[in-house]
């Protein structure tokens, strides 16, 4: 066993992210998963993790807020402070839940497990922080239950019955609407629906992965995505008609 | 040496069209009538000696023979064409894109322009008191064009949508259009001021200033994007 020189510094007084090289000079930042891993085993250490977490979280502030507003234009509710206080939410769960929780796999649709970076990981935290935020306000903003002091009003329950069982017809139908239109860009544009899926059905809320995955550029990443968007909305434009 | 004859306007746009035939005839003509302050158009007195010309059994066979079926893939490929040059990497990309879309445009309109040709030739065999006999057939055949064309345009506010990826050279095309004639034209007119429509629909945009028809087409395709987009169903 190699025993720690007794000048070496401490890792935990260097500055956060960068590693330190023999001799004493820092190197190269630590790329995310490693110092995703950093963070972890100085956890299961009982050492203070708390500055690598902050470099972490202020690289992924930006694809965060990203997702954020993709789930805000989703749901047309929302705006700039709810992006921050999402994103501090989301920051919370995954310090208090996931960086337990986390395994470097995720599981996808069909069940199987893909390998997921801690950006990934995270991002996917975000992503369904905002849309538990958002279905929950929904929810409130529905017609209120009527008031426990009349248990026979039966009316009120079958409309809210009702109302339920019509929501629900529309959210089948939306959805079936929308595999429709993601077969037909399937057929028609494979390049930009495999973006796509990597992106929103696979939980890759991440252009770094989904290029990766691709083997294409960034930019093409968010080319793809975008036109894979218009794309469906015209296709879905096109099925209303 | 016999000194040179300039060909007339009209010669030189049918020549463009590929050569004298009933159908090039009615669409310079049609071409004409549709946009009298264009620079290339025809004088009205040249067009009417030119139908006059026309057998009214040619013109019927020629409204008869407008492949709708073409017309309506035409269209389709605009629509698609004009969409790539929204997306389009480069200026150049963009051009190919536009010029081949706008080819596509010209198939429906130049069906437009056989159509007003042919009720023209009409509107001249009436004021030369040809009778009902004589007009019978032709009118028959105008009115057979003008249903099939409007099962063609049936998907004009779908394909529009897409076309607006070529707004600026459709807007050039309707301006040359006679302004009675414009909102017909839905193939130039149609969503011809939503320039943002492909990138706000795509998300490269935001809807900022959007028109009321961008506003209602994003309105109608988010529930069902959210399946995808936002949900984890």
């Amino acid at each position: 066993m190699t025993r720690k020189p007794p000048n070496s510094p401490d890792p935990a007084a260097t500055p956060a992210g960068r590693p330190v090289a023999p001799g004493g000079s820092t190197t190269e930042p630590l790329d995310d998963d490693a110092l995703f891993g950093r963070i972890l085993a100085r956890r299961s250490a009982a050492q203070d993790a708390g500055p690598d977490l902050g470099v972490l979280l202020d690289r992924w502030r930006r694809p965060a807020i990203y997702v954020i507003r993709r789930i805000q234009q989703s749901y047309r509710r929302g705006g700039e402070p709810d992006q921050e206080e999402l994103f501090q939410d989301a920051a919370a769960k995954l310090i208090e839940r996931g960086l337990d929780q986390f395994r470097g796999t995720t599981i996808d649709d069909s069940g199987a497990a893909r390998s997921a970076s801690a950006r990934t990981f995270f991002l996917r935290i975000v992503k369904h922080t905002a849309i538990d935020h958002y279905r929950r306000h929904h929810e409130e903003l529905a017609p209120a239950s009527p008031d426990g002091d009349e248990p026979e009003a039966t009316l009120p329950e079958i409309g809210q019955a009702v109302d339920k069982s019509r929501r629900a017809a529309e959210q089948r139908e939306a959805s079936e609407t929308y595999w429709r239109a993601f077969e037909r860009l399937r057929a028609e544009h494979p390049n930009e629906a495999a973006a796509w899926d990597l992106y929103h059905h696979q939980d890759m809320d991440d252009h770094d992965a989904v290029a990766k995955a691709l083997g294409i550029t960034v930019v093409n990443s968010y080319k793809r995505i975008s036109r894979a968007q218009a794309h469906l909305r015209l296709y879905l434009l096109d099925a209303d008609s | 040496m016999p000194p040179a004859v300039t060909p007339s306007r009209l010669e030189r746009r049918i020549a463009a069209l590929g050569g004298p035939s009933t159908k090039t005839i009615l669409v310079a003509v049609g071409d004409s009538i549709r946009r009298p302050r264009d620079a290339s158009s025809a004088r009205p007195e040249e067009t009417e000696r030119a139908l006059v010309a026309l057998s009214p059994a040619d013109v019927s066979a020629a409204l008869r023979g407008v492949d709708t079926g073409s017309c309506r893939a035409a269209l389709a490929r605009a629509g698609e064409d004009a969409f790539e040059a929204a997306f389009a990497e480069s200026s150049e990309d963009r051009a190919l894109y536009a010029s081949a879309a706008l080819d596509g445009l010209s198939a429906r309109d130049a069906a437009a322009s056989m159509l007003a040709a042919g009720r023209h030739k009409l509107a001249l065999m009436r004021g030369a008191g040809d009778g009902a006999t004589a007009t019978a057939d032709l009118e028959a055949s105008l009115t057979e064009l003008s249903t099939e064309l409007a099962t063609v345009d049936a998907h004009g506010a779908s394909i529009a949508r897409r076309l607006t990826g070529i707004n600026a050279e459709r807007r050039a095309e309707l301006g040359k259009l006679s302004e009675d004639l414009r909102e017909e034209a839905w193939w130039y007119a149609a969503r011809s001021e939503d320039d943002a429509l492909l990138a706000v629909l795509g998300g490269e945009a935001a809807p900022g200033d959007a028109s009321a028809a961008l506003r209602a087409d994003l309105s109608r395709s988010s529930a069902a994007l959210a399946h995808g987009a936002g949900g984890r169903d």
